[in-house]
């Protein structure tokens, strides 16, 4: 099957170093500290970030620094098959458990020592890069509430089909079964957090397919910055200043 | 998803200190060199199929077992590959029993992700009728004593478990060929899975100062650490699978440099694994024939008996 | 811009899904005309001086795709929704339409009309997916003309006639492509046009995957029961079909119920048959049937009478070809024309794994995508089979065992499954298990059952076995054994005493394998299956399990061993005078080695007892050779190749002739006299059921080849009788060394093969053995390597009285079918021996080009077959290039067996020296083969 037409066209007409179109809404969720809606092409995820606030298990509780809690779910419509187990499957706790350790790696924890923050991340659609559009939506939304972080999170996901490197995966090509390459950065300080491959790539292809994923990231985060920025100036300007 | 802090084992803020700063100047707490492995010795247990290795402290058992299913609706040509672990609380204080905890089921996954989908294990052979009957692999993990770097440790265990494995022949009969038998091992020598290549884990620690970074860290440095990067290859220098799960920060350069010094690793460890699969694989042909082990016992009438010692089938006495 | 599709498919479970996906509407594509201003012209095609651009209609591009890859149809734009439409429905003008576009000197562009934001369009409600894509194309070609001005004129060809109304309208030049071809003025382009009426798409159109495209092949099977009734009434014929090896599209039927083999031509004929398939045929009308012509061979690379090989060791190794120069003399007596049919219906199938490699073909994008691949079968006679695979890469450069599921009459492959790999192509151990598979060779490791029989090591004679009355102790006695260098699976030993009354006692002690393969055990059954040992140059598989065949069997030197032994006492002029049989307990002193044995003979310093015993056995052994060749025993050369293995790699070091000795000539002289005698003796006991072998006399039309290229070097051969034979060869000597022994190897081509069989099936006249011309012959002297050995030890044993013969011999068809068996697996055997040494041939010859001499055998009209003597090989050497077959330049003369040149200039003639040179070329890649070119 060709994932990429000798014209140099995608399955749906993008080129191969083109993300999908992406959307962001920040304060969806009125009930919460924070939160948000991102959208990648036709993967839409809403992250709802409640915190700081006390602990609520006291056992868990840490001295010197805030607990991270995050939880990952796919809703039953997300995708075409209405789904029977959403939760708790092993692959809901695997992405919950990397979701909560990237953002804890830019949350500045040991600010809020005795505290909990939770981050729960639902994907409403899912149509590829589902982890990717959650991380960027948790960033969004701990933005949002407040939270002190030292630097934004961004993610972006690349693959390998037909020989070239494709940025952002939709469905479609995720299920080819080629690699799928997800990278999360720190953008200013241009260090990767989030690393995860499957499928077989040779290195020097890896290579060049992790530079691609880290440009992306490098676009969402630019993105993420503006709507932070206009997020900002509406609260300003409702502020009356 | 909650882990039982309670019962996590703290380390003392000098430990934690020293450890730190002894990176500083290359040094670690067990004498290694940062980019060294620490002992690994692969064992065999009687059957095929199950393998004990441990790896300086850490220690951790596999179990390889197959069954005869009907394959996924939309793979009827193919077998199935399933990784289960089990972590028991025998092995560290913050285990639970019962249901896996976050780490076991990121353990299991990223075992998983390095054999499936790099298509290591050939899964197509395992069809014996198409859309009716393949078989079903099940790797169990064990870990029996956590010293760090668990997942090193597993994956090797699995491929070595993997690869001693043997499964029974099956031939198909009946007029049109759809009536399966299967032959015990004592009619005909069971065959032995087709693997393509190896993938090997290896695993980085990262620490607070950008330039630490250490292969195969033991469980206090597993305290210390502040983010993991865990490298699948093979000996054909492909990537089999990348898991960076948050954590802090690295830069490209440090990442890319990780992936050589991987592939230089995963050489080494493939031929360690192959030595000790070839050694097992003579011992095993060995024990096949029959040997005079026993002493020989002489009976009261003078004609001498003699015990032979069979393996796995009857027992024969000839006087 | 994104816009979004959506669409309802319904899955293979069943299950209706709703899909949407997104698209994205650009601007940056281009239209792909160098004269236009606007955009960016790098990826133009469209020649600037174009007058007419060309849009093409789906339909157009289907059915007139030769029309189109004429090079006089240029300017063309293809639209993607084109593309996409031609992609569903014929993947094969797909391929060809992806082809031109991609050919730099023509001018086709293709113009992704789909993405493109203004020439992108939603289907309207209640239009179909064809008119939607109709309008597509329609709204295309008028943004062309819009963009291009008046610069050129935008065409749109379509046939349909609703299109081309609406294009009309529309404002858009519109022609039929009958119309267009006319007005280029080239009539010849005419005849590429096809009309549209055409009817089946032919067979070489690859398939269309989807159900309702498929188009029926192959007509369908009968029910069985019109089938059994149709045997009963004559008008079908039930037979084994056979495929014939050189042309995959011919098979053959035994059938006796018409008394001759029906021939099946023609791939719709033979209808989905698999060679060894019980069928049913009906016959065709008379005037179908063909006559008899020679085999034709299917022009491929794998020619195998192309190949260069093995000298053949007797007819049955060489290639069945047809002599080309046959069958252009004239032959006016026209054959009588051969009962051809067709099969209606298939009784049994006879379907197995069967080994081979994937066809090339491009990788798919994903790792993980369903490939559809073909499977090529090493053995020719098997049909390409379809396999679906997710680990395409994993298998494209391998060898693996596909197995065959079904194969309905709409596809025109059979489907299957891979089972497993072998291993990488060229890699020495993976063609070694090939070389096994193919010739159905059980190399598996022994099952536990097996081991259970065998007694524990370390094994030594027991005291039972020494007091066991039957057995005699011959441990005083000098024996010794003569083995070729490195064997360990020591199966016979020798002694020769000198007796007081002058005559000698000689006697052949034969390893007692029968004392631990009891018939009825599994051990016992292993080795009826596997039948005889396999030689390969590097490995050897054993019948029986290596502590049995190295040690307890083995007469090594200086240990105990059971033997069942046959002495003579013979006069010193080699006259038996008794015989006797018996189990016995020996202790060889000496395991000696051909070259050891035939140094101390020749050596006059030795003079020790062991040495006294081999000269006069050689003597005995002199006299004996004598009396069988005056009898009119053969003695024919054998073109054996050994190799020097390098021990640690395992690769041919060196390659030659194989040295016979007279030591060689000594050990298997007393061989043949114990199995003779054996024979003898068995045969008087069980006249009905003995295994006994024989060796058919050649029929004269074996001998032609060798009559006829003998009177062409003027030599005349009697063949009237062995004897006569033997010494027409012994006189056919020429003015050459080499000349005798080149027509030796001539004559060993013509020999039939040996055979086992039960003697009950047989007339005493029939048990003949032409080459030792024995009247009586068996195998008795190696039963650690062939099982037929060990079923005569047991006749032996019961014929002495010592046991009771197993129940199994007085079942006549049992010991027929276990007599075919061991001369299937003896054959197998001896073919999979060669095809190693051709494997390890090729090997060494692949970096060492070699240039040496090389006599001619046999005379084609496009060059000839020469035998290379340095090596053992023989094969073709081309004059003329494969490609011009017959060009004429070179004449064939049959009565000189001479190939001239036409100008008369040069000429080859049989048994001529050439000089060639040997090397191994790749003209595919992965399939190496040896190649002769003169010097």
């Amino acid at each position: 099957m060709e994932y990429v037409s000798p014209e140099g066209l995608r399955l749906d007409g993008r080129r191969p170093m083109e993300m999908r179109q992406i959307r962001a809404e920040v304060g969806a969720v009125s009930k919460a500290d924070g939160s948000a809606v991102f959208e990648m092409g036709n993967t839409k995820v809403i992250a709802a970030v409640y915190g700081p606030r006390e602990v609520q298990n006291r056992s868990q509780q840490l001295n010197d620094q805030a607990l991270v809690r995050c939880e990952y779910t796919m809703s039953n419509f997300s995708t075409g098959d209405r789904m029977r187990r959403p939760k708790g499957d092993r692959r809901s706790t695997e992405i919950s458990l990397v979701i909560r350790q990237t953002m804890e790696a830019c949350i500045l924890t040991h600010l809020m020592p005795r505290s909990q923050i939770d981050i729960f991340v639902q994907v409403l659609q899912a149509d590829g890069g589902t982890r990717s559009a959650c991380i960027n939506a948790a960033t969004l939304a701990l933005a949002d509430a407040g939270i002190p972080m030292s630097d934004l999170v961004t993610s972006c996901s690349a693959g390998y089909l037909n020989s070239t490197p494709l940025l952002d995966l939709n469905y479609v090509e995720d299920s080819a079964g080629g690699p799928d390459v997800t990278v999360g950065i720190l953008p200013k300080l241009d260090k990767v957090t989030l690393l995860q491959m499957d499928a077989k790539l040779p290195i020097d292809t890896f290579e060049n397919v992790m530079q691609l994923a880290t440009e992306g990231c490098k676009a969402i985060a630019n993105y993420i910055r503006e709507v932070l920025q206009e997020n900002t100036k509406q609260l300003e300007s409702r502020r009356g200043t | 998803m909650e882990q039982r802090l309670a019962n996590t084992w703290r380390m003392s803020v000098n430990d934690k200190k020293f450890i730190e700063s002894s990176l500083l100047s290359d040094l670690r707490v067990d004498g290694r060199r940062p980019f060294d492995y620490r002992k690994l010795s692969i064992k065999f247990g009687r059957e095929d199929g199950s393998s004990e290795v441990q790896l300086g402290e850490t220690h951790v058992m596999g179990f390889v077992t197959g069954q005869l299913v009907p394959p996924y609706r939309d793979r009827p040509n193919e077998g199935s590959l399933a990784i289960y672990t089990e972590f028991s609380p025998m092995a560290d204080p913050s285990f639970e029993a019962g249901r896996p905890g976050e780490n076991a089921v990121e353990l299991g996954r990223i075992i998983d992700r390095g054999l499936r989908e790099s298509r290591a294990i050939d899964t197509e052979s395992l069809c014996i009728l198409s859309g009716k009957l393949v078989w079903s692999i099940r790797v169990d993990l064990h870990i029996l004593d956590n010293g760090g770097n668990l997942v090193d440790a597993a994956n090797i265990a699995a491929l070595a478990a993997l690869l001693t494995f043997r499964r029974p022949e099956c031939t198909l009969s009946g007029d049109d060929g759809q009536e399966v038998i299967v032959h015990s091992a004592e009619e005909r020598e069971p065959l032995p899975l087709i693997v393509h290549h190896l993938p090997v884990a290896v695993t980085f620690a990262f620490f607070s100062n950008d330039n630490v970074v250490v292969i195969d860290p033991t469980h206090k440095e597993e305290a210390v650490m502040k983010g993991r990067l865990t490298a699948t290859l093979n000996t054909n220098g492909d990537v089999c699978a990348i898991q960076k799960g948050g954590g802090i920060g690295v830069l490209q350069s440090v990442v890319l440099q990780c992936l050589r010094i991987a592939s230089v690793k995963a050489a080494d460890m493939t031929s360690k694994i192959k030595d000790a699969v070839e050694s097992y694989n003579t011992v095993r042909a060995f024990r096949k024939v029959k040997r005079h082990s026993a002493p020989i016992a002489v009976s009261v009438d003078g004609s001498v008996a003699i015990k032979k010692q069979s393996q796995d089938g009857a027992q024969k006495i000839e006087l | 811009m994104l816009q979004s599709k959506s669409f309802v498919r319904k899955t293979k479970q069943g299950k209706v899904v709703k899909v949407v996906r997104e698209h994205y509407l650009r601007d940056d594509i281009y239209c792909g005309a160098s004269i236009c201003q606007v955009c960016d012209s790098t990826g133009a095609r469209l020649s600037p001086d174009a007058s007419t651009i060309l849009i093409l209609d789906t339909n157009v591009v289907l059915n007139q795709i030769d029309l189109l890859e004429n090079p006089a149809i240029n300017e063309v734009v293809i639209l993607s929704v084109v593309l996409e439409e031609v992609k569903n429905k014929n993947l094969s003008v797909y391929n060809r339409l992806r082809g031109l576009c991609g050919n730099a000197l023509r001018k086709f562009f293709v113009f992704s009309n789909e993405y493109h934001k203004d020439t992108y369009i939603k289907a309207m409600v209640g239009e179909s997916p064809n008119d939607r894509n109709d309008r597509a194309i329609r709204v295309a070609a008028q943004w062309y003309q819009k963009h291009l001005g008046s610069a050129t004129r935008v065409l749109l060809i379509t046939n349909d006639r609703e299109n081309k109304r609406k294009a009309t309208e529309e404002g858009i030049i519109a022609e039929t492509v009958e119309s267009y071809v006319k007005s280029l003025g080239q009539p010849d382009l005419l005849d590429l046009l096809v009309q549209p009426a055409a009817g089946d798409v032919s067979m070489e159109d690859a398939e269309d995957m989807r159900p309702s495209k498929k188009k029926v092949i192959y007509s369908e099977h009968k029910p069985m029961s019109e089938i059994t009734s149709g045997l009963h009434r004559g008008i079908y014929h039930q037979g084994k079909l056979r495929v014939n090896r050189y042309n995959p599209f011919e098979a053959y039927v035994g059938s006796e119920s018409i008394g001759d083999e029906i021939i099946i031509y023609g791939r719709s004929n033979m209808n989905r048959v698999f060679d060894g398939d019980i069928v049913a045929v009906e016959l065709l009308p008379r005037d179908q049937w063909h006559e008899e012509k020679s085999l034709s061979i299917v022009d491929d690379d794998e020619d195998e009478d192309d190949n260069v090989h093995l000298a053949p060791s007797s007819a049955d190794d060489a290639p069945r070809t047809t002599n080309i120069v046959q069958a252009s003399s004239a032959d006016s007596t026209s054959a009588p024309s051969r009962p051809t049919g067709r099969v209606v219906g298939i009784i049994k199938r006879n379907w197995h794994s069967y080994c081979g490699s994937l066809e090339p073909m491009p990788m798919p994008a994903g790792n993980g995508g369903i490939a559809h691949a073909l499977f090529v079968s090493k053995d020719r006679r098997v049909p390409k089979i379809r396999i679906q695979t997710r680990q395409l890469g994993n298998l494209l450069d391998k060898r693996i065992i596909v197995a065959v599921d079904s194969w309905d009459c709409l596809s025109r492959y059979p489907s299957g499954h891979y089972v497993r790999t072998i291993g990488q192509i060229g890699d020495r151990d993976t063609e070694s298990e090939v070389v096994l598979i193919e010739n159905d060779i059980d190399s598996r490791p022994f099952s536990s059952q097996v081991l259970g029989c065998l007694p524990p090591i370390p094994w030594s004679v027991s005291t039972d076995d020494l007091a066991n009355p039957n057995r005699q102790d011959l441990r005083h006695i000098r024996v010794f054994s003569v083995d070729p260098p490195g064997c360990r699976d020591i199966d016979d030993a020798l002694h020769c005493t000198l007796l007081p009354s002058g005559n000698f006692e000689v006697g052949v002690h034969i390893a007692d394998v029968t004392n631990f393969v009891h018939p009825g055990t599994p051990l016992d059954d292993e080795a009826t299956q596997r039948g005889t040992s396999v030689y390969l140059v590097e490995r050897r598989i054993d019948m029986l399990p290596k502590p049995l065949t190295e040690d307890i069997c083995s007469l090594r030197a200086d240990v105990e061993r059971l033997a069942f032994s046959v002495i003579w006492e013979m006069t010193p002029e080699a006259e038996i005078i008794s015989t006797r049989y018996t189990k016995s307990v020996i202790k060889s002193c000496a395991a000696l080695s051909y070259v050891e044995a035939q140094a101390r003979m020749d050596d006059s310093r030795f003079n020790d007892p062991l040495t006294t015993d081999l000269r006069n056995m050689n003597t005995l052994a002199k006299i004996m050779r004598q009396r069988r060749i005056e009898k009119g025993a053969l003695t024919l050369a054998s073109a054996e190749v050994k190799f020097q293995i390098d021990t640690e790699t395992h690769d041919p070091l060196d390659i030659g002739m194989y040295q016979i000795r007279e030591a060689n000539q000594m050990v298997e002289e007393f061989m043949l006299a114990a199995n003779i005698s054996v024979a003898e003796k068995i045969l008087k006991q069980f006249p009905v059921c003995s295994l006994l072998r024989r060796h058919p006399s050649p029929t004269r039309e074996m001998l032609e080849p060798l009559l006829r290229t003998a009177a062409a070097v003027g030599l005349s051969l009697d063949v009237s009788s062995s004897k006569a034979l033997a010494d027409s060869l012994d006189h056919a000597v020429g003015d050459d060394p080499y000349f005798n022994k080149l027509i030796r190897i001539l004559a060993t081509r013509c020999m039939t093969q040996a055979v086992y069989f039960c003697s009950g099936d047989l007339s005493p006249p029939e048990y003949h053995h032409y080459g030792l011309a024995a009247p009586l012959y068996t195998h008795f002297t190696s039963p650690i390597r062939r099982y037929a050995d060990v079923v005569v030890h047991r006749l032996l044993a019961a014929a002495l009285g010592l046991c009771k013969l197993p129940t199994i011999f007085q079942d006549r068809p049992q010991l027929t079918n276990i007599a075919d068996n061991l001369n299937y697996r003896h054959r197998n055997a001896q073919m999979a021996s060669r095809a190693s040494v051709e494997l390890h041939t090729l090997i060494y010859f692949r970096n060492r080009p070699v240039d040496t001499e090389a006599r001619i055998v046999k005379i084609r009209s496009n060059g000839f077959i020469v035998f290379v003597p340095k090596f053992g090989i023989e094969g073709p050497v081309y004059l003329t290039a494969r490609s011009e077959k017959g060009s004429g330049e070179w004449t064939v003369d049959e009565q000189q067996q001479k190939v001239k040149k036409a100008d008369g200039s040069v000429s080859y003639s049989v048994l001529q020296t050439v000089h060639v040179h040997l090397e191994v070329v790749e003209p595919q890649p992965n399939r190496p083969k040896l190649q002769l070119t003169l010097i």
